[in-house]
This record gives structure tokens, C-alpha cells and sequence, in this order.
């Protein structure tokens, strides 16, 4: 992929100077393996020019021991010119694998700095896409977890692969050099390597599980905290603190014996890992000094061989630790395909020009909405006048739902957002500044002022620091009362300005005399515009245009609020305050 | 549209200062100061002392973890003290020269290095992870005793991060750190002696990189810290977007603000990558002098040792053994500066959760209240300076009456119930309950006494009666179904698969807010203190399921007093006493029907509640 920004990438300060990358681009991947070569071909260049300084390092690291036999063999020939030289040589050794080392280390951070960039990228726009759809379909712990853990664990495999390489050339060239120099201890040795990697690799595989099983336990414990951090007022409140923290402390200790058992079998690992190799160090020093008694092999040579078959266990070791990182990135990766793999709940049409002053009709509760009235509906039932806010909405099936003869789902879902907008009974505010609540797509016939004003919201400045609408609020308006936030998202609603607009239970947490203003100045301010309140308040009932009633989900009665009063007993029972 | 925009609105000014290109020298704070509205981060001394404590409580396992590494690292030094010695021979008497003897003491010696060193790892990780428990058990216990007023205003989206992210943070850190710190010291100082034993010219040879590291090392430690915790603080911020998005997405769709999102996610992420380019920067510098440092010396052992063996002081032996020491010497080297450099990562988490330390106790003034009464005197609050929600109230409530408080949103309806629940102590005048100042109280005693309910309710992962015995550890059975019933949360809850005893909160039966309500009132049934006052806490539930609700409430709370702030009118006029709130004064005090004769303002919201105008 060619993106502007990548063209930069030449003469950067950092490998990864050009991401967050302006279009991260759609993986279109169906299966986890695409996913990964996706990916990976996308970064292509830092992987190879990576790989590229992880082979010279790790050969030069496999070049010392060879260099270190020859000084010594130097010493005990007394030739002091070949010492200098040898030990010059490994100065300059030690120079090019430190440059070469961190030429690797910043293209290896860099690859997984791109690689987490894109992922996390995209699932946030796959976030995005999904909108509301999102809540419903997954935990918003579900998607944290994949956006943290499995994009790091993903990338990660990618950081690996310099190493990898390296490790794998610098294995063969090291091997090569054992054999042609002493074929008899050089193909023991260069056999004996693998074969130990693969004695080690039983207890990969349970060492993995018991790690998996101290990670659930963990994330558990983690959970458990989260509760009781998020219920904190509660508790403050109320008490049970001892019974919380005392559970706390069981998970945690839980999770402190599983992280043990792991640890068992990870010093059991690191132990193999220093006896097998110790072992082939053993047979060198036994073979190779038998040979040097047969005068055929020089001592330095043997000094050398110690150090190759010691230095043989360094490629081993990254190749096993590649393998368990390859392992769990394809896990990983598998889960983030899945997130990927979630559609939307309804099929969006193609069409983008829908006619807001057409009738808007709900088959299932025969409610009609005609353009440019006030309409207020009143339902026994709270919860089906949330299921009729969202079908009209389109944020469940609205195949029922149709704009004059077109079924809702005909249309693209941004010209139904456009059209429609739905304000949800508690509809949240997103942290930032007042004004940045303000900062959405509006019609631009109403100002900030006047839909403060409409929703008596003014007064609500004054309570925040900061001043005027650079006041900040934060984190979900947490720290605005119950009828300030719902006053803020009336504001926020009436600013929009959408052509058709319904409101679900917009008042519930507003005073009375709040209330009568509020219903006064939203009839006046969406004069001539399509308005839907869901409200049994007789305030708001007072200035609609038609009232409609639903009885057991359809409409059972409608007409004036007055009318409705005189006539209907089954109406004045639900709205009337009686006391 | 407007990137640079969205750049400013999604970082609170303070958070992050202009980009790190190019800086010299970095503000030990970054910014983060401690600002009154977040939570404090604790300083370095906070840090390092707590550590200290951390490892003085564990001396004994850290000193036994030093001595089976100190065995294991002997152990260790055998092989190349074994091998140069015969590599020794070989060169100058091969007649006397016996391989198999040498290979045995050798064997030998792998086999103790291997069980000494899988016993030391293990007791290590047995260490570490006390050391972990201890440490995450310690942060909950400190957090839920957390002054109210701080949980107030810090909202728990911070502790929430701190919880989470910060414990798994500081996990793979400080678990593995302290006793691999430990380990490594042990070994290098090994090494060095054995070294010296062989011959002593060598360890100054050895050393001779040592102030490179150091030097570099140090550059390098002055800076990262901070940087780090700036990292980490800014890929938590990138988090609480995304966790933003995922629960408010029906908004966010309704107000098409799709791209918006992911315009500020990518602004997050750009500040996130920023950091990590210069914690980048940081090692590009440090790493390749202590690689340097690593191979360096094995060059100057073979050039003093061609000098020394020249002159016959130094034999073929003593040059092998101690270029294999010096060898042996990069791994504990280098395992300990990237352990030492992991530890700062983890003392930036470290940092944020005993940051929880540094909270200022509420102040206690301790004193037992007599009697029930409550009474106001010349109360004044205000969030902002000059900005006074409260102006100077007066009141007093006698045992066992039932208030209503009403007025127009905004009075400071919700504030004065903070001050009579004694989350926040009134910044003139006084608050008291049976005569003590409930705002200086500890909070178990306060709690015995008055109890706060709000439309704020949460669901905790357990037991729906497990929900209700928070209060009342032993309630029986019987008591939560009382409970459940005088709150007309009965039938709902006996249409749960195993009644009371049904999994509720997250993953558990799903119940509604209007049903989270009722909960939260069934725990002060149970709590039973003689005041409990309830602001919007029947918000959520409609009119009549409210009204209802509050009428068999009120037949089990009789002789309580409840001090009732809602919208709802008809509340107050089941109330024996209301209070008008206006502009932060009481405007009217009084029963309904006084109120009404006296037609002001109650009479006037009455009317217009009941649409009779």
C-alpha cells in the first residue's frame, strides 16, 4: 500500500515516523492467515532491512569465539602481532554488532509500533462502523482486551521475525564452520543442537496452558476489582468493604498459586535449558581434548569449538521463543478477525435522498408520523416506547419501519442518521469541553444559545470549571446531576436540528417548572419540523399537535390532549397526577 | 476538518506539554502534576520508600534467594575454571593430562548448577509473586477506604485505569524484577570473585567498561522514567477513548460522530507513538554503549594476557578461564540493566497506584452523636470559588420526619444532600446529626447513621442477595426478602432461575435500571440507619411503579428520618415537611397544605406539575 505519509518514511528519525497512518487500509481478510500476511506485506520493507542488520549482528556475535581460540593459540605461540590483530578484529566486531544491534532493535519496536498502529486503527473504525450496533454485540471489555492484549500479542510476532532470521542464519553459517573444520565433533554438535530443542519442546505446550490458566485467573481477579472500583460509591456508602476486599484477595491468591505453577514449569524449562547445552559443552571438551592429545586439533581451535557449540544455544533459544510468539499471535489474531467479522444488525440500502416531509410509519405499533407535527406518545409501558424509539430509528430490524412508500432499510444508513434523529432515554455525554458537546453535524438554523436556552441548560456553565462553554465536562458527565445531563443532551438534540426528530422521555429528571419552559420552547423552536416525544408528563402532553396512545404495544387511542382527557378514562388514568 | 482541533479538546491542557522532539530535559512531572480533579501520582520518594518496606518485609525470602543463587552461580564457575585449566595442560604437559577426570568434576558440577538454579527460579517466583499479592492486595484495601468526597470527584473511570491497566503493568515489573535484580547481583559479584581468584590483574581488565555502562546507564535512567510513565499514561488515555466509544456508541451514531471518534482515536494514538518514538531514542543511545561494553573487554584479556603470559606470570589456564568469565559476565549483565530498565516501566504503573497513598485523609474530628436530630446551620458550599451553590441554610429535622426537598434544577438540591450524608463537609457553617458534624466523622460511624441513595446505582458481580447483605453481612434469607418486598422488588426477583441466590452483574441475570434502583434501596432497608436520604432514588421507575414504591417504603422506614430530593411532586406532597430550595436558599419550609394556602412558589410548581394552570 502507498500512502503519502510512507513516502516520508526516507531520511525519518524513527523507523515508525510515519503512522498513524491516514488510511490504515481494510484488510479484507477472511482467514487468519491472510490477516497476518496482510499485515505483514504492508511493512515489508522494516521486516527485510530488520532482518537485514539482524543477520550481521548475530554474525558477528558467531564470528568471537573463532576470533578468541586464534588469540589465545596466538599467546601460546607467542605471536604477538596475530593477538593485536585478533583482538582489534574483535573490537571492530564489538562495534559493528552494537551499531547492527540497534539498528535491529529500532526496526523491531518499529515493526510492532506499525503493526499495533494499523490493528488498533482499524478497530477503531471498525467501531465506528458498528456504532451503535457495537454495545449490543460485544462487552465493552471484549473490546478493550482485543484493542490491548491481542493487537500487542499480534504485533508482537512481528518484532520477532529480525531475530528469527538471524538466529537461522547465524545457526547454519556456525554450522558450516564446525563441520568443515572438524567434521567428527562438528556434526555431533550440529546435530546434538536441534535434537536438545526438540527434547525441550514437551514442556512447551503445558507451560503454555498453565500460563493461560494464571492469565484467566488474573483477568478474573482484575475484573472482580474493576467491580468493586465501579461500585465504589456504593460501598462508601453503604459498607461491605471487608466482604469485597476479602474476596478480592481470594482471586488474588488464586491467581499467586496458578502464577507458581507456571513458574515450576518455567524454571524447569530454564533448567533444561542450562543442562542439555552444558551436556554437548561436556562431549566437546571430551572429544576435542582426546583430539588435541592426538595433535589433531590446536588448543585455540578447541577454545573455539567451546565457544560455538555455547554460542549454537543462543539461534535455538529465539527460534523456540519464535515459536511460542507465532503461537499466540495467530491467537490473537484469530480474535481480532472475529471483532472484525461482526456486522451491523440491519442491511443499509443505497438510497441517499430520503424525503423527510414523507410519512414515517411503524407497521408493528401502526403509530404514523406526518411531517411537521408535534407528537406525543404516550405508552402504559416504558419499555415499548423504547422498542418504538428504536425501529423508528433504525437501530434494531426496521424492516417494519418505512419513510412514505420506502422501507427504512432501502436508504444508507448516514442519510437515515441525517433524517432521523433519535435522542435515547439516557443519552450520553462524551468528555471534553461544553462547546465540544456542540461540535456535531447541524443544520446550522439554530445557535448554541438558542438551544441552551430552549433546554433551560444555561445555568448549567455556571456549575463546571472553567468558563463559558470551555468548561469541561467529564467522563460521561459524571459530574453533572441527573436533569443537567439530560438537559445538556436536549440542547445537543435541538442544535442538531435533524428533520425529524424523537425524544425519549426528554424531561423525566426536570422539575416542574423546568419543564413547562422546556415544553414551550420546543415546540416553538422546531415550529415547522418533524417532533416525537415519548412523555406521559401532562406539561408536554398540553402542547403536542396529536397525541397518540399505545396500549399493549399498538395504537389505541389519539386526538387532542384535551379531547383525549374528556373522553378517554383508560388516558386520564395514565397521565393524570393523581394524589 | 479539524485536526489540530480535536488535538486540543482531546487533551486536557495539562496532560501533555508541546511534544518531546528534540528535549533536552524533561520536567520530572510532565505535566501530570497532581491537579485537584484527578488523582495524585505518587512522587519518586513515595516510590522508593514503599519499595523499600515491599522488599524489607520480604528480606528473609530475597536473602535466601541470594544464597541458593550463590550456590548455583559456584556451581556455574566450575565448567570454565575446569576447561581452562585443561586447555592449560594440554598446551604445556599433555602427558599428565586426565580428560575423563576433568569431564566428571565438570558433570558434576552442571548437575548441582542445574538444581540449584531451577530451586532458586522457583523460589523466586514464589517471592515475587508474595511480593505482587501483597502489593495489589494492599492498593484494593487502600482504595475502598478512599474519603467519599474523593471518590466523588474523581470518578471511577481513573481508578478504574489504575485497577486494571496499571496492576497488569506493574505485574510482569515488579514480580520479576526484585528477584532477578537480586539474582544478577549475586552472579556478577560470583564472577567477579572467582575471577579475582584466578587472577586478580583480570578484574580491573573486566572492569574496565564499567564506567561506560555506568555513565550511559545513568544518562539514561535520568530521563526514562518519566518518559515512561508518560507513555503509559498516554496508551491509557488511547484505552478510555476506545472504552468511551464502545459504551456510548448509540450517541455517537445518533450524532454521527463516527469519524470524529476515530479522527481524536488517531490524534491519541499519534501522542501515544510520539513517546515511544523518544523512550526509542532514549535506547538507541543506551544500548549500543553497553553492547559495546560487553565484547570490549574479552579484547583487552587477550592483550593483557599475550603481556603477562610473555613474561610468565600469566598461564594458557588463567587466560582461558578468565575469557570465559568475562563471557559468563555479559548475560547477568545484561538480563539486570534490561531489568533495571523494565522496573522503570514498572515504576510509572508503580507510581500511579501508590499514588493512592498520597491521598489526603479527611480530616477527623471524632465525636458520637446523641439523638437523631438534625440540623443545619448557616450552611455554604461552593465547587468554584466565588461561586457559592450553597448561600447560608438553616434548618432543623426532627427524628422520624419525612422531607421533601424541591426546586428548580441547578438550586443545589443535590449538593445540600451531599452535606447531610457527609460525603463532604460544608465550607461554612455547620452540618450535625444527634450534634456531631457528620461531614467530619469516620465514615463507618457515619454510616450507622445516615445513608445517601442517588439515581447513580451499580450491580455488583455476585449474588443478587450478596448485593443486599453489603450492609448486613448476616442477613438471613428471610431479611432480604423483606427487604426485596418493601421495595416491590419482590415478584421480579422471585421469577429469577434460583431466587436471591441468582449470579446478578456483569455476565449474571440482566437487571434493568429502574430494577438496580430498587436494589439500591432494598441495602438501606437492610442498613437501616435512622436517616437515610434518598436524592432521585426512585428516578428510573415510572410514575406509578414510583409512587407505589415509596408508599410501602415509607411503612417500613416509619420512625426514620427520610430527607427525599425529587422532581416529582407527588413525593413532596406525601411529606410532612418540604423545603424550597431557590438559588441556594430555602424559599419556603413547610407542609404541603401550608405551603399551598400560602400560594408561593410550591403552590406555583404544584400547579403547574399538575397542569393547572
Amino acid at each position: 500500500m502507498n500512502t503519502p505519509s510512507q513516502v516520508k518514511q526516507r531520511g525519518s528519525k524513527t523507523p515508525f515516523d510515519h503512522v498513524p497512518f491516514y488510511d490504515p487500509g481494510s484488510p479484507r481478510a477472511t482467514s487468519v492467515r491472510a490477516l497476518l500476511f496482510w499485515i505483514g506485506k504492508n511493512q515489508l520493507r522494516i521486516i527485510m532491512t530488520g532482518s537485514f542488520f539482524g543477520i550481521i549482528g548475530t554474525i558477528c556475535l558467531a564470528l568471537i569465539p573463532g576470533l578468541l581460540g586464534r588469540g589465545v593459540q596466538a599467546i601460546a605461540d607467542g605471536d604477538r602481532d596475530a593477538v593485536t590483530r585478533g583482538a582489534l578484529l574483535v573490537i571492530l566486531l564489538g562495534i559493528v554488532q552494537a551499531f547492527a544491534g540497534v539498528m535491529r532493535h529500532r526496526r523491531a519496536v518499529g515493526s510492532w509500533i506499525i503493526a499495533a498502529t494499523r490493528l488498533k486503527q482499524i478497530i477503531s473504525r471498525k467501531a465506528s462502523e458498528l456504532g451503535a450496533d457495537l454495545p449490543r454485540l460485544v462487552s465493552t471489555g471484549e473490546v478493550v482486551s482485543v484493542n490491548n492484549n491481542d493487537v500487542e500479542r499480534m504485533a508482537r510476532g512481528y518484532d520477532n521475525i529480525p531475530r528469527l532470521i538471524g538466529a537461522i542464519v547465524s545457526f547454519i553459517y556456525v554450522s558450516i564452520l564446525l563441520i568443515s573444520s572438524a567434521p567428527s565433533i562438528g556434526i555431533v554438535v550440529v546435530i546434538a543442537v536441534p535434537l536438545m530443542s526438540l527434547g525441550i519442546a514437551p514442556i512447551i505446550k503445558p507451560l503454555q496452558d498453565r500460563e493461560a490458566e494464571q492469565r484467566k485467573k488474573l483477568s478474573t481477579a482484575t475484573n472482580l476489582a474493576a467491580d468493586t472500583v465501579a461500585g465504589l460509591r456504593v460501598l462508601r456508602g453503604i459498607g461491605g468493604e471487608e466482604a469485597f476486599v476479602a474476596r478480592f484477595k481470594d482471586a488474588s491468591q488464586e491467581v499467586r498459586v496458578a502464577a507458581v505453577r507456571t513458574a515450576r514449569m518455567r524454571s524447569l524449562l530454564q533448567a533444561l535449558q542450562i543442562v542439555l547445552p552444558g551436556a554437548l559443552v561436556l562431549v566437546v571438551i571430551f572429544f576435542g581434548g582426546n583430539l588435541v592429545l592426538d595433535e589433531k586439533m590446536k588448543i585455540g581451535e578447541l577454545l573455539a569449538f567451546y565457544g560455538y557449540s555455547a554460542f549454537l544455544v543462543l539461534p535455538i533459544r529465539v527460534i523456540i521463543e519464535s515459536a511460542q510468539r507465532i503461537t499466540s499471535a495467530v491467537v490473537s489474531a484469530r480474535r481480532i478477525l472475529h471483532l472484525l467479522h461482526i456486522q451491523p444488525v440491519n442491511r443499509w440500502g443505497t438510497n441517499e435522498a430520503p424525503n423527510p416531509n414523507a410519512i414515517l410509519r411503524d407497521d408493528e405499533s401502526e403509530v404514523e408520523i406526518r411531517h411537521g407535527e408535534l407528537l406525543v406518545i404516550v405508552s402504559e409501558s416504558p419499555l415499548i416506547a423504547d422498542d418504538l424509539c428504536d425501529r423508528l430509528g433504525g437501530y434494531v430490524n426496521a424492516d417494519a419501519v418505512t419513510l412514505g412508500t420506502l422501507p427504512l432499510t432501502t436508504f444508507t444508513r448516514s442519510a437515515v442518521r441525517r433524517t432521523i434523529f433519535v435522542q435515547e432515554k439516557e443519552p450520553s455525554i462524551l468528555s471534553g469541553t461544553i462547546g465540544s458537546i456542540f461540535e456535531v453535524k447541524h443544520s446550522g438554523r439554530i445557535s448554541i444559545e438558542e438551544a441552551m436556552l430552549a433546554a433551560s441548560a444555561q445555568d448549567i456553565l455556571d456549575s463546571l470549571d472553567g468558563e463559558g462553554l470551555s468548561a469541561e465536562v467529564v467522563e460521561r458527565g459524571r459530574t453533572l446531576s441527573g436533569g443537567q445531563r439530560q438537559r445538556l443532551a436536549l440542547a445537543r438534540t435541538l442544535f442538531v436540528d435533524a428533520p425529524i426528530a424523537i425524544l425519549d422521555d426528554p424531561t423525566s429528571a426536570v422539575d416542574a417548572h423546568t419543564e413547562a419552559r422546556i415544553a414551550t420552547r420546543l415546540a416553538e423552536i422546531r415550529k415547522g419540523r418533524t417532533t416525537v416525544i415519548i412523555s406521559n408528563s401532562p406539561l408536554i402532553l398540553d402542547k403536542a399537535d396529536r397525541v397518540v396512545v399505545l396500549l399493549e404495544g399498538k395504537v389505541f387511542a389519539q386526538g387532542k390532549h384535551a379531547d383525549l382527557l374528556e373522553n378517554s378514562a383508560n388516558y386520564r388514568d395514565l397521565v393524570t397526577r393523581g394524589v | 476538518m479539524k485536526g489540530k482541533l480535536v488535538n486540543e479538546l482531546l487533551l486536557p491542557p495539562s496532560a501533555f506539554q508541546s511534544p518531546p522532539k528534540g528535549t533536552r530535559r524533561i520536567p520530572t512531572d510532565f505535566g501530570l502534576e497532581r491537579s485537584s480533579s484527578r488523582l495524585p501520582i505518587a512522587g519518586p520518594k513515595t516510590v522508593n520508600s514503599e519499595m523499600y518496606a515491599l522488599i524489607k518485609k520480604h528480606k528473609r525470602g530475597f536473602i535466601s534467594v541470594a544464597l541458593l543463587q550463590l550456590v548455583t552461580v559456584a556451581a556455574a564457575l566450575v565448567i570454565p575454571r575446569a576447561f581452562g585449566d585443561l586447555l592449560g595442560k594440554l598446551g604445556s604437559d599433555p602427558r599428565h593430562v586426565h580428560i575423563t577426570f576433568t569431564v566428571t568434576v565438570a558433570a558434576g558440577a552442571l548437575l548441582v548448577q542445574t538444581i540449584f538454579s531451577y530451586w532458586t527460579k522457583v523460589k523466586a517466583a514464589v517471592l515475587g509473586e508474595f511480593v505482587l499479592s501483597s502489593l495489589r492486595e494492599r492498593f484494593l484495601e487502600k482504595v475502598v477506604e478512599l474519603p467519599p468526597n474523593v471518590v466523588e470527584r474523581a470518578g471511577s473511570g481513573e481508578l478504574l485505569s489504575r485497577t486494571t491497566t496499571d496492576i497488569d503493568h506493574i505485574t510482569w515489573a515488579v514480580r520479576d524484577a526484585f528477584p532477578i535484580i537480586t539474582i544478577c547481583l549475586v552472579e556478577i559479584l560470583s564472577i567477579l570473585i572467582a575471577i579475582a581468584l584466578t587472577a586478580p590483574v583480570f578484574v580491573a581488565v573486566v572492569l574496565v567498561a564499567t564506567p561506560a555502562i555506568a555513565v550511559a546507564t545513568i544518562r539514561y535512567l535520568r530521563k526514562s522514567p518519566q518518559a515512561y510513565r508518560v507513555e503509559s499514561s498516554s496508551y491509557a488515555l488511547m484505552n478510555s477513548l476506545l472504552v468511551e466509544s464502545a459504551e456510548a456508541g448509540r450517541t455517537i451514531e445518533a450524532l454521527q460522530l463516527g469519524d470524529d471518534r476515530v479522527e481524536r482515536s488517531d490524534a491519541a494514538l499519534g501522542r501515544w507513538i510520539e513517546w515511544e518514538r523518544y523512550t526509542l531514542r532514549l535506547r538507541s543511545q543506551w544500548f549500543p554503549s553497553i553492547e559495546f561494553s560487553f565484547i570490549f573487554p574479552l579484547a583487552v584479556v587477550l592483550l593483557v594476557g599475550a603481556h603477562f603470559h610473555q613474561d610468565g606470570n600469566l598461564s594458557i589456564a588463567q587466560i582461558t578461564t578468565a575469557l570465559l568469565y568475562s563471557q559468563m559476565l555479559i548475560n547477568p549483565l545484561e538480563a539486570l540493566l534490561a531489568w533495571i530498565d523494565e522496573l522503570q516501566g514498572g515504576k510509572a504503573s508503580l507510581s500511579r497506584l501508590l499514588g493512592i497513598h498520597d491521598i489526603e485523609e479527611r480530616e477527623i474530628r471524632d465525636s458520637d452523636p446523641e439523638g437523631n436530630e438534625v440540623v443545619g446551620k448557616d450552611i455554604e458550599f461552593g465547587y468554584k470559588k466565588g461561586r457559592d451553590v450553597l448561600k447560608g441554610i438553616s434548618f432543623l429535622i426532627e427524628p422520624g420526619t419525612r422531607v421533601a426537598i424541591v426546586g428548580p434544577s441547578g438550586a443545589g438540591k443535590s449538593t445540600l444532600g451531599k452535606l447531610l450524608a457527609g460525603v463532604q463537609a460544608p465550607s461554612a457553617g455547620k452540618v450535625t446529626i444527634g450534634g456531631s458534624e457528620i461531614g467530619y466523622l469516620d465514615v463507618e460511624k457515619v454510616r450507622r447513621h445516615v445513608a445517601l441513595v442517588t439515581q447513580e446505582h451499580h450491580i455488583f458481580v455476585g449474588t443478587l442477595k450478596q448485593n443486599l447483605a453489603l450492609a448486613k453481612a448476616d442477613a438471613t434469607d428471610a431479611e432480604v426478602w423483606d427487604a426485596l418486598r418493601a421495595v416491590d422488588a419482590e415478584s421480579w426477583a422471585r421469577e429469577f432461575p434460583a431466587g436471591i441466590h441468582t449470579q446478578v452483574g456483569t455476565g449474571g441475570a440482566r437487571i434493568l435500571p429502574a430494577q438496580a434502583q430498587q436494589v439500591a434501596l432494598a441495602r438501606l432497608v437492610l442498613a437501616d440507619p435512622h436517616t437515610l436520604i434518598l436524592d432521585e432514588a426512585t428516578s428510573l421507575l415510572d410514575q406509578r411503579a414510583a409512587r407505589h414504591l415509596e408508599s410501602s417504603l415509607s411503612a417500613v422506614l416509619k420512625g426514620r428520618t427520610v430527607i427525599a430530593i425529587a422532581h416529582r411532586l407527588q413525593t413532596a406532597h406525601d411529606a410532612d415537611v418540604i423545603a424550597v430550595i431557590e438559588d441556594g436558599l430555602i424559599s419556603e419550609w413547610g407542609s404541603h397544605d401550608e405551603l399551598i394556602r400560602a400560594d408561593g412558589a410550591y403552590a406555583h410548581l404544584w400547579r403547574s406539575w399538575r397542569d393547572e394552570n
